[in-house]
């Protein structure tokens, strides 16, 4: 692992435990349109355009595992397997390589939190009350539910990496020199 | 795709997965909550920068020197004020010191009224039947446990696992799991339940107290007092309450009535079956004891040293 790895990895771990506060502290009170933001599935967007390989596999366990202890209900380990698959599941031009597009960040963050919380809500609900028409019942409300957090929380994403490009620009006007006028 | 071809890390993963699921519900209570007290120093952070950007005011920096001066005049008779009350206080402490009145307690406790939620409710909750004009009620705040009620209070009401319940004077159980809204109620006959309980026979106007034991679920429905020496007089109809210095209201609460005893051969302690007092079936509504600290105390004399 070289130095340049190393940090980027702290880095994420720095992020993941924000997101862990974040979702204990401040997201509780926060409900843009009756959504709810999941700041541990931006972190696994993020791992996914920023990492490469198995490494993808291994943080998308521990935020899932993380996201697992925090849900109220259901057994511990779900959104960890529902995690891993995702990010398996994802087309491999994603995971090969760094990403630098934000329009792909933003729809591998809608497609995570779409399919991780939906199929986590809809197993959480068959298990505590397992009739025949539990999937005719809550799909439709659960897949409209998880599709709104998704769009909420990419579109919160969305606003920072426009945020960190319009910076990251105006930081470089600022130091590379100015053109010679005549 | 790399990670077809390097299949190991993705099946570890779900190995480990499949391990966490398999886990007993005990365990993973305990992970959660180790977990969740990992974000701890995070939360006060997240706490001490509110209330600093809540405090925080760029325009007075840039307000005039007379201005400063009244705010410092402010400052001086709010001190002055402080002063004043402090000294009051004192006075008032000495008079208690000299006629003898004890302080307040440090820890006052308080029954915190909570509805059992019905079948259906939480059926439609989690459907997401339930119209909450945007305040996130989402599937995920529901707690639920199989075989324990669901309470409709949690953490924004000040409760915590292991707190107890009573419907009346009679004991419901405890609470076992807490979400922002609601909260689960372990009864006291679940076979994890235990308790301090004390044996009382019927007096002609209070219970005559005897021997102590440890009250215990069966899981059947019934309990059963543990602990009790052989050397106890135990008969059936005995009342069985809690024990221990923390009763709400320094009266001790009903578990239960014995229904059998029985004592077998060379056997140190009795084995008693309790009938709970309470019929969790039929459950509607319970006081849950929550325990804060003392504002009193808090205000304690003692200012002028700061």
């Amino acid at each position: 692992m070289n130095p340049l790895s190393l940090v980027r990895h702290l880095a994420l771990l720095g992020l993941a435990y924000a997101a862990l506060v974040a979702e204990t502290s401040v997201v509780p009170q926060l409900n843009p349109g009756g959504a709810t933001l999941r700041p541990l599935w931006i972190v696994l967007a993020l791992v996914v355009v920023g990492g490469r390989g198995s490494a993808i596999v291994a943080w998308a366990a521990l935020l899932g595992f993380t996201s697992d202890c925090l849900r109220g209900n259901g057994p511990l380990g779900l959104d960890l397997i529902l995690a891993t698959v995702a990010v398996c599941l994802l087309p491999s031009e994603w995971t090969r390589r760094r990403i630098h597009s934000i329009t792909i960040t933003t729809l591998i963050a809608v497609l995570l939190i779409t399919g991780i919380e939906s199929t986590s809500r809809l197993v959480r609900i068959l298990i505590v009350s397992p009739n025949t028409s539990w999937l005719t019942d809550t799909l439709p409300t659960t897949v409209v539910g998880s599709l709104a957090d998704a769009l909420v929380s990419s579109g919160l994403l969305l606003i920072v990496l426009l945020g960190l490009r319009g910076f990251r620009r105006s930081l470089g006007r600022m130091l590379l020199p100015a053109p010679l006028s005549t | 795709m790399r990670a077809a071809t390097n299949w190991k890390p993705p099946a570890i993963c779900l190995v480990v997965g499949l391990t966490l699921i398999a886990v007993p519900d005990p365990i993973t209570s305990s992970i959660r909550s180790h977990v969740i007290d990992l974000a701890r120093p995070g939360q006060q952070a997240v706490a001490e920068l509110v209330v600093r950007l809540e405090n925080w005011h760029p325009l007075e920096r840039t307000a005039s020197v007379t201005h400063d001066h009244q705010r410092d005049l402010e400052a001086a008779r709010l001190e002055i004020r402080r002063l004043r009350i402090a000294n009051s206080r004192l006075i008032e402490r000495s008079s208690d010191v000299r006629t003898g009145s004890p302080r307040p307690p440090l820890i006052t406790t308080d029954l915190v009224p909570a509805r059992v939620l019905g079948h259906e409710t939480i059926a439609a909750w989690q459907a997401g039947r339930i119209l909450d004009r945007g305040h996130g009620l989402t599937v995920d705040s529901l707690v639920v446990e199989p075989g324990h009620a669901t309470l409709d209070l949690g953490i924004d009401s000040g409760l915590a696992r292991g707190q107890p319940a009573y419907a009346g004077r009679r004991v419901a159980g405890r609470i076992s799991r807490v979400g922002r809204w609601t909260s689960t109620l372990q009864p006291l006959t679940d076979t994890r339940f235990r308790g301090l309980a004390r044996l009382a026979r019927r007096g002609r106007d209070r219970p005559v107290f005897a021997a102590r034991g440890m009250l215990e679920g069966s899981g059947d429905g019934f309990c059963q007092l543990t602990l009790v020496p052989a050397t106890e007089v135990v008969a059936r109809n005995d009342l069985v309450y809690t024990d221990g210095r923390d009763q709400p209201g320094g009266w001790p609460m009903l578990y239960g009535t014995v229904v059998r005893a029985e004592l077998p051969e060379g056997a140190p302690h009795w084995k008693i079956r309790i009938r709970p007092a309470i019929n969790l079936e039929e459950l509607q509504n319970v006081e849950v004891l929550t325990r804060t600290l003392n504002p009193q105390r808090i205000n304690s004399p003692g200012v002028l040293a700061q």
